[in-house]
């Protein structure tokens, strides 16, 4: 993709469809909130460390202290934060399970060790899909032989697929461009080669590519 | 009778010299110095496995070992590192060694069932050994179905034949020690009297009978699918693999907590002897080990977001598991406020505790992150879980299993190690842990898969600085095998109570006699009667 | 005399702890029995929720019959187990071994008619397997429902037949006099293993052979 790319140096992971900016912003409050309590603790730790060391003259008298209101506090406000996060998660989760009507299906079959897609209108590709920018797309996928789980990180969506029944994973790409697609649940052998790239085009490039003809095999492989 | 009375002098380690007499023993001491050994050797297998892993992933390419070695050594590592070394690590040594002596008795409950325990326990390492000789087995610790039925073509009923016959070890111990605490406890020594230690064995004890009969049928299933061709698990033979899936985590998760709460034990015992103070809320402590045991059974399908469960059984299973971190949130605040006033010093041991609170804090967190559903949809089955867990369970557990190792290290040999190089030590691990496990942090959040044997290129550099770190790591466990080697043979004799420690093990002699107590104790006060100097 | 004194192991204070812990011990060990059947009593549950239909048509191929004589079979191993206890209580050792052996031989009678019935499914073409009925295999779920039969019901015959040498060893050493009405924890606890045995078959039996006959 871009220059930096090549060097292992890119810190940075697009985010291309309409739920990854969501999933973005829980996870930077997770991090902002583990942070957080990280530090107040390493300070308190480290205060307590330095202020009473062993040899370290100040007072230590009232040193049992039973404070059933501390205890009290410190299980009510992280059970009230827990709460929060599962809550703001959960709207989140439910959004990823309901996918809005009329949604263009695409059928992906999973098996060692590649991804057939087959589109509505009936042109196939392997270890590549192809979908539109703008519009609510939902796979159906099911797998030939073992789990696999369809990845796809600018998307921030994964769902496993699984021998003997279909399991749907919906999104909504947002910026055309071309993002990674792995396997990410163990296969066998060549797990780590299971993959391919999801090529986000616009609706006309997306029309037009859907009803061309393949060019001979000729598959974008990344 | 007499007999008995002599032995009651002499140190157990001088109670009979032949290899016989250790091998047929049913003294709970020498059986857990002989678990440690095994436990150890167990350790440096799965942590060749890690190194050989380290070095492949050092560059994105396939470089080093093929693909089917490669999985081969990841499944190994975590076969090895679960079922041989991190669940057996504490409770069958410090667990089996000081559990009768801190509830004063003169020792466990059923002592040839525990040797029996450390038999069944190598003969699941055979077997373990045999599956890599053999020629391995390659479906990752976990043995998804139908992978590990109908197409891996490696040795997977050898490897789960292992993992069953282990599985026995863990009841046998476990139920020895319920037992012992329920009925051997020394006059006096009343349920809140307990050291901490002992509730989290307890608690553990409780979490590995009922929880582990659950994988032998698992596996025993497993067996049976992939023998026979009956279906219990395989889709083409009407099975549903996500029942498999529920089956291992109802097992696995629980197991995850068998790792830690002993961790939290020693560390209770560590800290409140460094800091010189009573444990804070005692009675708060004990009640988050029995509530992390009790819901840690209901957290399982956590594992399971995007695997096909329902959308309703994944909401539970994220709200359960945000509720057993509560329990494990009054841990850590509790340990913090018990240095509040302290007279802390930093031992080996101490640097040890240390580090596995902020560890086990980052591990946890991150926990959180797993748990809240949407964020997992796109972290699991990354470098972010393998990161998680690391970081609990080795910068964690293990952290805790050597302060152990440090703190009693004295009561068990009746020996002194050299405390600079420890210390030394303590910290070059610690720093050698994050280097390696935090960049996987960030791997996964960029989307690097895990089990991968070839990565993208875009992920090298971080990949580098974990498997720099990883040398650092496994120089820093390295250090402690060499000075502990030279304090058998020329430490210092320790004292009785070279810490000044409270605790039943702390007033009889180092190493201890052969029935440890020459009369019953009596006990009369809560555990941690410590008072800080108050000017010092 | 053969007091629970003599018995008395040297990490043991009194013959009272002893006694508690064994007891404490063998029900623990039964805590793990029960999961160990537990787990597949929820795949059991699991599949019959899937496949209700294949359940239901399934089980009307097991011999209610015969299920039935097993139960009661058993049912009347756990009385005279009971009745071999009250019989050392008595301190009337005769008695004792005769009870133990007729519930030894009761358990070889149960697995002698389980076997029987195993005998003519295969004729039946009850197995799982190739040779698995072909009317029933249209059917989804029957060939699961026959394999959770089997699997539960031979770990279920492995554990009679177990308890069959337990009860067979204790027969000897009452017949020797090793217990006493002052000293019987052996006996107590061979019992207690054999009545979960038995419990669980009340539970198998519903779930194999009544499904489908109410
Ligand atoms: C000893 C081992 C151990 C422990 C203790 C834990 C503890 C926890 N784990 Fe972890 N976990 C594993 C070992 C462990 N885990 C392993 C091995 C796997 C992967 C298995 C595999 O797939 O191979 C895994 C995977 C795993 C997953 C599945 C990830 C996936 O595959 O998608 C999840 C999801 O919920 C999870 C959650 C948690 C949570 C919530 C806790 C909690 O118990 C943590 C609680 C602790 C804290 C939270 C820290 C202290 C809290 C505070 C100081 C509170 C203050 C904070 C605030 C107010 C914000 N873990
Ligand atoms: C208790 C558990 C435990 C412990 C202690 C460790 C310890 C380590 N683990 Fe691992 N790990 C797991 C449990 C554990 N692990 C599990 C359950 C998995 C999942 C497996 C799966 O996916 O199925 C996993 C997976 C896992 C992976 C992911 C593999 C993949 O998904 O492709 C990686 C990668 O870096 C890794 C690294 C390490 C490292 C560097 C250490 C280090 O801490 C180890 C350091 C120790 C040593 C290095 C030994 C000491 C020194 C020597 C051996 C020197 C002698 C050797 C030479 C001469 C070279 N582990
Ligand atoms: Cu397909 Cu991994
Ligand atoms: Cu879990």
């Amino acid at each position: 993709m871009n220059d930096q790319a090549a060097n292992g140096f890119d810190f940075s992971v697009p985010a291309a469809s309409t739920i990854a900016p969501p999933i973005d912003a829980l996870f930077y409050t997770l991090v902002a909130l583990s942070l957080a309590v990280t530090i107040v603790i390493i300070c308190c730790i480290l205060y307590f460390c330095i202020k009473y060391r062993r040899g370290n003259a100040v007072d230590r008298t009232d040193s049992e202290v039973k404070s059933l209101k501390l205890e009290d506090t410190w299980i009510a406000v992280p059970l009230v934060l827990f709460f929060a996060l599962f809550c703001w998660a959960a709207v989140l989760y439910a959004r990823i399970f309901t996918p809005p009507p009329n949604t263009l299906d695409i059928f992906v079959v999973g098996k060692q060790w590649m991804w057939k897609v087959e589109h509505a209108a009936g042109r196939q590709e392997i270890d590549a899909l192809h979908v539109p920018v703008g519009v609510p797309v939902r796979l159906v996928m099911t797998s030939q032989d073992v789990i696999h789980s369809f990845f796809v990180p600018a998307f921030r969506l994964k769902q496993d697929v699984l021998p003997g029944r279909y399991t749907a994973l919906w999104f909504q790409a947002t910026k055309p461009g071309v993002y990674p697609l792995s396997c990410t649940e163990y296969c066998g052998t060549d797990h780590s080669r299971m993959g391919g790239a999801v090529v986000v085009m616009s609706q006309e490039d997306y029309q037009r590519w859907a009803s061309e003809k393949p060019p001979a095999a000729q598959e974008p492989k990344p | 009778m007499t007999q008995a009375r002599t032995a009651m002098a002499r140190s157990y380690l001088s109670d009979g010299t032949t290899i016989r007499s250790w091998l047929t023993t049913s003294d709970h001491k020498r059986i857990a110095i002989m678990f440690s050994i095994a436990i150890t050797a167990f350790f440096f297998i799965g942590g060749l496995a890690a190194t050989l892993i380290r070095i492949e992933l050092a560059t994105p390419q396939g470089d080093v070992v093929s693909a089917e070695t490669y999985n081969k050594l990841f499944t190994l590592h975590g076969i090895v590192m679960v079922w041989f070394f991190l669940i057996p690590s504490i409770p069958t040594t410090l667990g089996n060694f000081l559990l009768p002596i801190m509830v004063g008795a003169r020792d466990l409950a059923f002592p040839r069932l525990n040797l029996a325990s450390l038999y069944i326990y190598i003969l699941g390492g055979i077997f373990t050994i045999v599956t890599v000789i053999a020629g391995g087995v390659d479906t990752g610790w976990t043995f998804y179905t139908p992978y590990s039925t109908m197409f891996s073509n490696s040795y997977v009923l050898l490897a789960a034949a292992g993992v069953f016959i282990v599985g026995f070890s863990s009841i046998f111990t476990g139920l020895n020690f319920i037992v012992t605490v329920h009925t051997m406890r020394a006059p006096g020594m009343t349920w809140f009297r307990l050291p901490l230690f002992v509730w989290a064995m307890y608690s553990t004890s409780i979490v590995m009978v009922l929880a582990t009969p659950v994988l032998a049928m698992t596996l025993a299933l497993i067996g049976i699918e992939r023998i026979a061709g009956i279906g219990f698990f395989d889709p083409a033979l009407g099975g549903d693999p996500v029942l498999f899936q529920h089956l291992f985590w109802f097992y696995s998760h629980p197991a995850v907590y068998i790792m830690v709460l002993p961790a939290m034990g020693v560390v209770s015992e560590i800290i409140t002897c460094f800091a010189r103070k009573r444990i804070f809320g005692y009675r708060f402590m004990v009640y988050a080990i029995a509530a992390i045991a009790v819901i840690g059974f209901l957290v399982w399908g956590h594992h399971m977001f995007v695997a096909g469960e329902s959308m309703y059984a994944g909401l539970v299973f994220s709200l359960l598991s945000f509720l057993v971190a509560v329990p494990s949130a009054i841990k850590v605040f509790n340990w913090t406020a018990t240095l509040y006033k302290g007279s802390i010093s930093f031992d080996a041991p101490m640097l040890y505790a240390l580090g596995f609170v902020g560890l086990f804090l980052i591990g946890g967190l991150t926990g959180l992150f797993l748990a809240a559903t949407a964020v997992d949809v796109h972290l699991t089955q990354t470098y972010f879980v393998v990161a998680h867990f690391h970081y609990i369970m080795v910068g964690g557990a293990v952290m805790a299993y050597l302060g152990g190792i440090h703190y009693w290290w004295p009561k068990i040999t009746g020996k002194l190690y050299r405390e600079g190089i420890a210390q030394a030590a303590a910290v070059l691990m610690f720093f050698g842990f994050n280097l390696t496990f935090f960049p996987q942090f960030l791997l996964g959040y960029l989307g690097m898969p895990r089990r991968y044997h070839e990565y993208a290129d875009r992920f090298q550099m971080l990949n580098v600085l974990s498997s720099a770190g990883a040398v650092v790591l496994a120089l820093a466990y390295l250090i402690p095998l060499t000075y502990f080697t030279w304090s058998l043979f020329r430490g210092e004799r320790a004292p009785a109570n070279p810490w000044r420690a409270t605790g039943l093990e702390w007033t009889i002699p180092s190493p201890p006699p052969t029935h440890n107590f020459t009369h019953t104790p009596q006990i009369s006060d809560e555990p941690y009667a410590y008072a800080p100097d108050s000017r010092e | 005399m053969n007091t629970a004194a003599q018995h008395l192991q040297e990490q043991f204070d009194t013959s009272r702890q002893q006694i508690k812990a064994a007891k404490l011990g063998m029900w623990t060990f039964l805590a793990t029995e029960v999961v160990l059947f537990g787990a597949l009593f929820c795949a059991y549950a699991f599949y019959r929720y899937v496949f209700p239909q294949g359940y239901a048509l399934a089980s009307k191929h097991t011999d209610f019959a015969l299920g039935t004589i097993e139960t009661a079979i058993l049912l009347t191993s756990s009385l005279t187990m009971a009745l071999a206890i009250r019989a050392t209580r008595l301190a009337q050792r005769k008695a004792t071994v005769y009870f133990l052996a007729a519930t030894a031989i009761l358990g070889a009678a149960f697995i002698g008619i389980h076997a029987t019935e195993y005998l003519q499914e295969w004729h039946e073409h009850l197995w799982p397997g190739k040779h698995f009925d072909e009317s029933l295999r249209g059917v989804n779920g029957t060939e699961m429902f026959f394999t959770l039969y089997y699997v539960m019901t031979c770990l279920h015959g492995l554990h009679v037949t177990i308890g069959i040498g337990v009860l067979v060893v204790l027969a000897v050493l009452s017949f020797r006099g090793r217990f006493t009405a002052g000293y019987y924890t052996p006996l107590e606890l061979g019992g207690l293993y054999w009545h979960l045995v038995d419990i669980v078959w009340i539970f198998l039996y519903p779930l194999f052979y009544l499904v489908s006959r109410t």
